[in-house]
């Protein structure tokens, strides 16, 4: 007797990434509901990096604009 | 003086602290995110479906763990409110301000998870039992301390009010749980047990558990990034906040 | 000698701030109208029959009470908060939580009172069963000055801001759930005919502990405020 009609749990590899993709008639809510852990993961991940890299930029294009203006007041003299 | 309040002194140092974070940050993401990895995998693949409910009682493996969430940075925010309003501690407050997205984050996804859940188990998106009505207010009150941070000018005026109101939504949340308790079994019919009749089959907490315990390493390494960002922020002009960021290019 | 001073001072606010609401007596019946309307618009938008109306009768009532003290929370500070007298009273040696006690007494007065006169008419309204108009008179009359209370927390905490409307309701919600549950959840238990004087009791028993803690919760957040 074929062996994945008789045990369900015994199938061959392409059997059960099938079963599991699909897993009963709610499988887009299982896999929903763990995309949405995975975005706030990357949404909690990226967040903190964006702000430091955005403060980084700030912080030299301060320091640009004030040598370029130290050095404006000095050429005149 | 004694090692611990040495160290609890040299935290209060901002240049002190962004270092210290920085350092923990891969050591905390590192665990956290093979834990999360394997509890997700398990919860997925490894354990058997339930009898009664096929696979969707999966979703309880994100669901849980971030209702789990919700309340525990909800305390982290509280005990970090009172320290800032009683000491007038800055790292206190910038701490607690930075609970409250995360918090509000986790709530979100314990609600929504919870209505996905809710539509294959009793046939409707929302249902206004003890738990998810508590969640929403739960929700309501982040949002709350979010919005009030945001509203005032004055940074550290703003971080103290809104400290005030965590700590007074702190005492509330227990007084929403039980007055929604209540009223759910004075109208009989609206009682809905979150989990149904299905006991814990013991391959399941295994992945609960590693799902547990990497959310919150992982909000710990969250919270460190996120407070080290608002204090590089707030101590922009300072030379050591140039240093450290040029440093790292 | 502080304590004689005290209550003089308390006296005094509670004649001028009643004094000022009666000059402008027309703008202290605002919350009723507003009652009114919300009272008026339900059977308008869920259809006339009469057992559907007396089913919803305590909620809507309750919602529309709630509602309206919402939106006139904004009226304690403000107008002290303009003319300088809010700070004169961080200032003043009488204790601030006294003194706030005052401000939210008078709010209570002016705004919930005309409310609760207002409340058998709304309930004849919506046909509300007549046995449990007693009920609802006593919820309201316990849960009206816990809105007060606790909306006198939130008002202080967001004062002097100016476009404070919405995050106003969206601080003062989470605290007002567990008294308009309460509150609506006796009159709907003995509309059931099931035991409701627990609940009235647990309102009696938070009016009795906030009389004493939210004054002084108040203080702190007008403080916190208005440094």
């Amino acid at each position: 007797m074929n062996p994945e009609v008789s045990n369900p749990h015994v199938l061959s590899s392409a059997g059960r990434a099938a079963e599991l993709l699909h897993m009963g008639e709610y499988s887009a809510h299982v896999w929903t509901c763990f995309g949405l852990l995975a975005l706030l993961l990357v949404w909690d991940l990226l967040l903190p990096a964006l702000r430091l890299r955005r403060l980084k930029r700030e912080i030299t294009q301060r320091a640009l604009r004030q040598s370029a203006r130290a050095a404006e007041s000095e050429s005149p003299l | 003086m004694n090692p611990v309040l040495l160290w609890f002194h040299t935290m209060g140092s901002p240049p002190s602290f962004y270092a210290f974070a920085g350092r923990c940050l891969p050591w905390l993401y590192g665990i956290a995110i093979p834990m999360i990895l394997w509890g997700c995998w398990a919860g997925l693949f490894e354990v058997p479906a339930d009898y009664q409910q096929g696979d969707t009682f999966r979703i309880l493996f994100v669901h849980v763990p971030a209702a789990w969430m919700s309340l525990l940075i909800y305390g982290v925010m509280a005990i970090n409110a009172f320290i800032a309003l009683v000491w007038r501690i800055k790292l206190s407050e910038q701490l607690a301000m930075n609970c409250a997205p995360i918090g509000a984050a986790f709530t979100a996804l314990t609600l929504l998870t919870g209505a996905i859940w809710g539509k294959p188990m009793w046939g409707t998106w929302w249902t206004w039992d003890a738990r998810l009505t508590s969640e929403l207010v739960l929700l309501f009150l982040y949002l709350g301390v979010i919005g009030l941070y945001a509203a005032i000018e004055d940074r550290r005026a703003a971080a103290r009010a809104a400290c005030f109101l965590a700590l007074i939504g702190f005492v509330n949340v227990p007084i929403v749980h039980f007055s929604v308790d209540w009223w759910n079994t004075l109208h009989q019919g609206a009682t809905i047990r979150l989990f149904g009749k299905s006991s814990m089959d013991p391959s399941m907490i295994a992945p609960l558990i590693a799902l547990a315990f990497g959310t919150k390493l992982w909000f710990v390494g969250s919270l460190l990034a996120r407070t080290r960002v608002s204090i590089a922020e707030a101590e922009r002009s300072k030379d050591w906040v140039h240093r450290a960021l040029r440093a790292r290019a | 000698m502080a304590d004689s001073s005290a209550m003089t001072a308390f006296s005094a606010l509670l004649r001028r701030d009643l004094l000022l609401v009666w000059r402008r007596r027309g703008d202290a019946l605002n919350p009723v109208l507003f009652a009114l309307l919300v009272v008026t618009v339900f059977p308008l938008a869920i259809g006339p029959e009469k057992s559907t109306l007396s089913l919803i009768a305590p909620g809507v009532i309750w919602a529309a009470v709630l509602l309206a003290g919402l939106l006139s929370l904004d009226t304690m500070f403000r107008s002290d908060l303009e003319d300088g007298s809010l700070e004169m009273l961080l200032l003043a040696p009488q204790p601030l939580a006294l003194m706030l006690f005052g401000k939210v007494l008078v709010h209570w007065l002016t705004t919930a009172v005309p409310l609760l006169i207002a409340a058998p008419l709304l309930a004849e309204m919506l046909h509300l069963q007549a046995p449990l108009l007693p009920v609802l008179m006593l919820s309201l009359l316990l849960g009206t000055p816990l809105l007060s209370l606790v909306g006198g927390v939130v008002v202080a905490l967001t004062v002097g801001m100016r476009r404070s409307g919405m995050l106003l309701a969206l601080l003062a919600l989470p605290l007002y759930v567990p008294i308009l549950i309460l509150g609506a959840g006796c009159v709907a238990a003995a509309a059931q005919g099931l035991p409701y004087t627990g609940a009235l009791l647990l309102l009696g028993a938070g009016l009795a502990l906030l009389i004493i803690l939210a004054p002084l919760a108040t203080a702190t957040a007008l403080r916190i405020a208005m440094t």
